[in-house]
Order: structure tokens, then sequence, then C-alpha cells
């Protein structure tokens, strides 16, 4: 589709953190109308790269394309483009999960109107109780909840969710999976960092499988199942992320 | 209990604090040989004064049991002092300990865990105690001579005084928290532990030295207020120190003896107070503490439907304003900072008789460079993590600082307004000279909230507790040199400009110091935010 720029697209990522690299040479694109699953095991470098992708850290190589935008050389009009829900939310504690979205929806520039609209909206999807309430009184679902309704209120043609279902309980993981496969309908980009495999293949479209901060699978699931000649995701996941000297199982 | 372990666990801990691991430079805040060394200068400095008051009156000819009464006014600040910060350690300790619940899970009586974090927390809840009550009694010791007998009975006064708030706070901290939501009894003792800090200062800025005036001084007042006086000293542990220490010196045993004899009953009494207490409710209050981890709390509804911003601008300001105006804890700290910042100077000024004109600018100017440490320098690590939002919404970097300034300003310039009008009305200055000395004044307070602000971006701790401490220790350090410098060159050019008034262009003394102000506070303004820009999280 000539015109319409992907949602995001990473060439030749690396990030270090001193001498230990936990990104290297990472290259991906999120087609426009996809869920991308971003698999890995613990220390893969998901987080790392997520928080790149979302400008909270600098590469020390290669590129960041938001909706078209250079993270770099357009910050601002990249940032306005992109949504992250992050594994440990960014809450003011004594705001009100209200007052919290109004201030999201200002600095995103969105207007009262519609902002108004879309906040309630999420606030009962998401069946966040006690919006009125300071955020320093929630339970961590409750907060989860709050971070995921302010990374959607814009409504950015990127979303990022690091670890998303994180405390949510099966009504809300459920609701926030319909909210995701509706985005993916209107044509916007979905990636989500997740360890649930059994999510990852209900969910998403495709999945990019990370170890060691390298990309060492790609494609749909079917694609993956196939290439591997394994039964399950999970048992592509195993293969591929086994340690050298690990027997095969 | 295995009481080794717990020792060796503490002797650990209390290492690990006191030497921190090479190449982990301490998390912000916690440096205890730096605070012990500045609580020995504090002690040194109080003792000093209280050595040149008794010296007065000894000179002036007050008896011992004259001089005796002054020692026992002090002495009964501190014992105030000492009351309301011990219930406030305690009830922190009970709320926020984090070891606390480590601990309460372990097989040990719920007194002997109180009693362990008690003595846990002994280097702070002595703290009056060393900088105050010791240096009070030492220098009435050195203008009233004590026979021998009488110093080596003073440390069991000083214990037994010291045991009495303890015990009374402690048990009134179980009390309180039977009754009160926690959260709310914490912040509310926080507030009255930064009032109680101000009423001290107050005293020992304005009251003491008056004590010490000649002619008709407090001195007199004091006598006049005797019958008053006379229920306040039959029932309070200070005066009975202080007859105590005064019995001492006029060499009466059976006196001296009597009056110890009170104050140990009494310390007695309040210890096993508080071991009573503890044993009655502890259990009771630390499950309902952790069946209500959090008091839940209610945003007023009547701000979010009144006030809904325009811009982004807007925006960030209200968000500002509403998380200061709901964290009384900092607030109050700020209001309480302000004060002691204006009368940082009249300490000084109390020695050398200053001209009215030159205290006024010189309390002006305190408050200024202490306004933009205190609140500008807050105003980034006040929003903890959640500053990434900086960072990952679409907001210039720019509009960001300019928030912080303005909401900066707008806290500190009302608070310089209310000290620039009790100025006026204590110092009966020539009209003429005002508008210079708002206009300095002015000046100074917009440097240093553009050098706060950068203070807080290079600096600032997202993790802090203590609202005291929002900048690292290193931060801490460079804001004060900060604050030196900026008092000491403010102070210095106008001045100068005094000197030199007929050499230099008219009206300088108006226009100077804003030219100056405004040049110079771009430098920090353009390093706060690039400082910013450059941030990762
Ligand atoms: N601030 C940091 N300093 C040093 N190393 C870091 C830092 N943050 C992450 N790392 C390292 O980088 C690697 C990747 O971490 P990252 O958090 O991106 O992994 P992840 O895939 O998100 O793991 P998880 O599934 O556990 O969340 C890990 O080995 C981690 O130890
Ligand atoms: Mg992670």
């Amino acid at each position: 589709m000539p015109g319409i720029a992907p949602p995001l697209e990473v060439s030749d990522l690396t990030r270090r953190y001193g001498r230990f690299t936990a990104v290297d040479r990472l290259s991906l694109v999120l087609r426009p109308g996809e869920i991308l699953g971003f698999l890995g095991p613990n220390g893969a470098g998901k987080t790392t790269t997520l928080r790149v992708c979302a400008g909270l850290l600098r590469p020390d190589a290669g590129e960041v394309r938001v909706a078209g935008h250079s993270l770099a050389r357009e910050p601002l009009r990249a940032r306005a483009k992109l949504g992250l829900v992050p594994d440990r939310p960014f809450l003011y504690e004594r705001l009100s999960a209200r007052e919290f979205l109004e201030f999201i929806a200002a600095i995103y520039e969105v207007p009262a109107t519609i902002a108004n609209g879309r906040a309630e909206g999420l606030i009962a999807r998401l069946d966040l109780e006690g919006a009125n309430d300071l955020i320093e009184t929630y339970s961590l679902g409750a907060r989860q909840k709050v971070s995921i309704a302010a990374a959607l209120l814009p409504d950015p043609p990127l979303l990022m969710l690091d670890e998303p279902l994180t405390g949510l309980d099966p009504r809300a993981a459920r609701a926030l999976k319909d909210l995701l496969r509706e985005r993916a309908g209107r044509g916007l980009g979905v990636l989500v960092s997740t360890h649930l495999l059994e999510v990852a293949e209900r969910l998403c479209d495709r999945a990019i499988i990370l170890h060691h901060g390298r990309k060492v699978a790609e494609g749909t699931l079917d694609e993956l199942r196939r290439a591997h000649g394994e039964a399950t995701l999970e048992d592509v996941f195993l293969a591929l992320t086994r340690e050298s000297g690990e027997e095969p199982r | 209990m295995n009481v080794a372990g717990v020792a060796r666990a503490r002797a650990r801990v209390v290492r690990n604090t006191l030497l921190p691991r090479r190449g982990r430079p301490g998390r912000g805040g916690r440096h205890p040989l730096l605070a012990a060394v500045l609580a020995l200068l504090v002690a040194v400095l109080v003792g000093a004064a209280l050595s040149a008051l008794f010296e007065t009156l000894a000179g002036a000819g007050a008896t011992a049991a004259r001089a005796a009464g002054t020692l026992a006014l002090v002495l009964l600040a501190s014992l105030a002092g000492l009351l309301v910060f011990d219930l406030h350690d305690a009830v922190s300790t009970l709320l926020l300990d984090p070891d606390l619940e480590l601990l309460r899970r372990a097989p040990v009586p719920g007194i002997a865990l109180l009693g362990l974090k008690l003595a846990d927390a002994l280097p702070r809840t002595s703290l009056l105690l060393v900088v105050v009550a010791i240096p009070a009694v030492v220098a009435f010791g050195l203008h009233y001579p004590l026979p021998a007998w009488g110093w080596i009975t003073l440390p069991l006064q000083l214990a037994a005084l010291w045991a009495i708030p303890l015990g009374a706070g402690t048990a009134a901290a179980v009390y309180l928290l039977r009754r009160l939501p926690a959260r709310r009894a914490r912040e509310a003792l926080g507030l009255i532990s930064t009032l109680t800090l101000v009423a001290l200062w107050l005293a020992n800025a304005f009251l003491l030295p008056r004590l010490a005036e000649p002619g008709p001084g407090l001195a007199p007042a004091l006598d006049g207020g005797r019958d008053g006086l006379a229920l306040l000293a039959a029932v309070s542990p200070a005066h009975w120190l202080a007859n105590a220490v005064a019995a001492a010196t006029a060499g009466q045993p059976l006196a001296a003896a009597v009056a110890t004899a009170w104050l140990i009953v009494v310390a007695a009494a309040a210890v096993a107070l508080a071991a009573w207490t503890g044993a009655r409710h502890l259990g009771e209050v630390q499950a309902r503490l952790a069946a209500a981890p959090a008091g839940r709390g209610r945003a007023p509804r009547a701000t979010r439907s009144a006030r809904r911003p325009r811009t982004m601008l807007g925006a960030l300001l209200l968000r500002d304003a509403r998380l200061l105006l709901r964290d009384w804890t900092v607030l109050g700290d700020v209001l309480t900072a302000a004060v002691l910042w204006t009368l940082l100077p009249v300490v000084g000024a109390t020695l050398h008789a200053a001209p009215p004109a030159l205290l006024a600018r010189a309390m002006l100017l305190a408050l200024t460079v202490g306004l933009g440490y205190e609140v500008a320098a807050r105003a980034l690590p006040f929003e903890r993590e959640a500053a990434a939002w900086q960072r990952l919404a679409p907001v210039p970097v720019g509009r960001w600082i300019a928030a912080k300034l303005i909401g900066a300003s707008a806290v500190a310039a009302p608070l310089m307004g209310l000290a620039a009008g009790t100025l006026a009305l204590v110092f009966p200055l020539p009209a003429g000279t005002w508008p210079r000395l708002v206009s300095l004044a002015l000046s100074a307070l917009w440097l240093s909230i553009a050098l706060g602000v950068w203070t807080g971006a290079r600096f600032g701790d997202p993790t802090w507790t203590s609202p005291r401490a929002m900048l690292t220790l290193a931060g801490r350090i460079s804001a004060s040199g900060l604050l030196l410098a900026q008092a000491a060159i403010w102070f210095w050019l106008s001045a100068l400009a005094d000197i030199r008034e007929a050499a230099l262009p008219a009206g300088i003394g108006l226009w100077g110091p804003p030219l100056v102000g405004s040049l110079v506070s771009l430098l920090p303004i353009r390093a706060a935010m690039g400082r910013l820009s450059k941030l990762e999280s």
C-alpha cells in the first residue's frame, strides 16, 4: 500500500548497557492493521526494545521510524503517533484516574470533547472502578487499567504494550484483547511483548522471537510451526531459545 | 527468638548504612556520618549561644535558681520537640518500615519487636537531646559550677528526660493508629513535626537573645508571670531537671535527689505505659494496618468538574497544583522552610546590631535564594517516575520547563510577598528604598528559581522518601553551594551599587538587577532543557 507508512519500522537497532549488548542489530516492520507478538525469555531484550522505540532510551545504532517519522530527527511528530503501556506504569499517585486521563489528553492535544467521550468509554470497557479516587489507593490491576487507558486515549497509529496482562483479571484481559483486535481492524498497529504463549497464539497475526537481543525467528504462527517442524508455539519457543549445552527435549 | 541472629543482622544493616559498599554511591539521602558531624556542629553552636546567655545572667548577678528557670524553658522546648518527633517516628516506624512486616512473621512478641525498631530509631529520636538539652545543661554548668556529684548524676537525669517523651510518644502512637486512618495520621504528624521545628527555631532566634538583654528585657516579664509558671514548674520534667541541677550548684543534695527521683519515677512510668500499651494493642494495630495498607482517599469532585485546562501549559500547571496541594507533607515543609530562611539573617544580626535596611535586604535575599532551592529544585523530582511522560508524550521540553518555572514562581512569589509585607511592618524603612529592594528580590528570585529547576533536573532523585531529600546528597551539597554563592553575590553587588551610586548610571538599582537576573538565568534554563532531553528511563 503506497502512501500509508507502516506504524513501526526498526532497522539495525542496537542498544547497549555499558559493555553489555541488550539489543543486537534488530530489524522489524509492523504493518498497518497487524498485531505483532514480541516473544522471548526473561532478559531477551523485549523491554529495552520497546523503550527505545518509545523514545525513553536512546539507541546506540540503528533507526526507529514511527508512522513514517524518524524518532531521532522528528521526535515530537513520532511521539505523537505512538502509545506505550510500560511494564511498570508511569502514574501520578495523587491524581484520580479521570484527572490523569484529562492530563494525558491535554499533553497529547486531544480536543476536550473527544477526549471526554474516549476516557469514559475506556473507563467503562476496562471496568475501572473508583475513577474519581486517587490512584495511590488502586490495586495492581486497576493501575494497569489506568496505564492502558492512558496509552489508548490519544488513539495513536502505533500502540506498544509491555506485558500488558500483568495484574488483569480474566474479564479485563478479555476486554483488552478485544480492544486490540478492534484497533487492528481499523488499520492501526499493535506490538505486544508477552511471555504468555497461548495469548500470543490467540491474539497475534505474527510473532518475533527474540533471544539474547537477537531476532531468532519471525513469521505467522503457522509459518513458525511449519519451519521448525514443531507441534506447538511452545515447542518452537523452547527449541529456539534453548541455551547452548542444554539437552534438547 | 534468636536474639544473636537478629543482633547480627542489625549490626550488618548499621555497617552497610554507615559504610556504603564501594562503587555503589548510597541512594540519595542517607549519610549518617555527615549527619553526625552536622549534629555535633549544631550542638556546639547552641552550646556557645547558651553559654553566652548564662554568662550574661551570671554577670548581672542572677542566682542559680533564677538562671535555672531559663534553663528549664530551654529544656522544656526540647522536651516538647522530642515528644512530637518521637510520636511521629513511632507512627512512621509502625506504618512504613519494610522489615517490620518481615519481623512480624518471625516468632517475635509484638513488644520485643517494637523495642527493636525503637532501638533502631535511637539516633534520630535523641537528636534534640544531643543538640539542645545536653549543650544547655553543660553551658549552665560552666557558669554556675556544679560539684562533681552533680556531673555524675547528670547522665541519669538526661536519660530520664529522654525516656519520658519516648515512652509517652510510643504509647500515643499506638493509641492514635487504633483510631485514625493511618496515612492521615502520619501526614498530620509530619506537618506538626515541621511546625515544632519552626517554633523551636523562632524561640531560639527571638526569645533567647531577649532573655539576656540588659534592662527591661524579657526576664522581668517572666518573673511577673511567675504564678502561671509556678504551676508549669510543678508538673514539667524539664523544670525538675533544671531544679535538680540548680540544687546541685547550691550544694543541696536532698533537694537534688527529690527532683531526680521525680524524673526517674515519671520516666519509668512512661516506659511502662508504652510497654503495656504495646503488649495490649500492638497486634490489633498491626492487623488493622495490614488490612488497609493505604487509606482510601477521594479526589474532591469539585476541583475535577470546575477546572478544565484549555492548553497544554495549563494542564501541566493544574497537575502540579493538584499534586502539591494534596501532599501536605511537602507543602508544609515548603512553608516552614520559607519561614526559616527569612529568619536566618536574624540569628546572625542579634549578635551585631545591623542597620534595619541592611537586615531587611539580607532577610529578603535569604528567603529568595532559599525558595529557589525549596520550591524550584523539587519541581521536577516531585513527579517521581511519572516524569517519563515528558519523554513519552509529544511535549516540547521547553514547555515542560516553562511550566516548572511558572509553577515555582507561583508558589514562591506569594511567600515572598508575605515576607516583604511583614518586613515592611517590622522595619520602618524610608519609602524610597522599597522599589529597589523589591526589584532586587524579584530578580534574585527568578534566577534562583531557574537555578533550582536546573538542580532538580540534574540531581533529582525520583525514588525520594523524605520531602527534605528530593535531591541526591551531591545535589544537596551543590545546591547549598549555589545558594551561598547567589546570596553573597547579590548582597555584594547591591552593597557595591550603594557605595558607588554617584558614579553609576541613574536608576541602576531599579533596572540593574532584572537585567543581570534574566540574562544569567538563561544559562541554567538552557542547561535544564538539555538535561531533560538527555535523560533516559
Ligand atoms: N538499566 C540496565 N542496566 C544494565 N542492564 C540492563 C538494564 N536494563 C536491562 N538490562 C539488561 O538487558 C537485558 C535485557 O533486558 P530487558 O528488560 O529488555 O529484557 P526483557 O526481555 O524485557 O525481559 P523480561 O521478560 O524479564 O521482562 C537483560 O539482560 C538485563 O539484565
Ligand atoms: Mg521486560
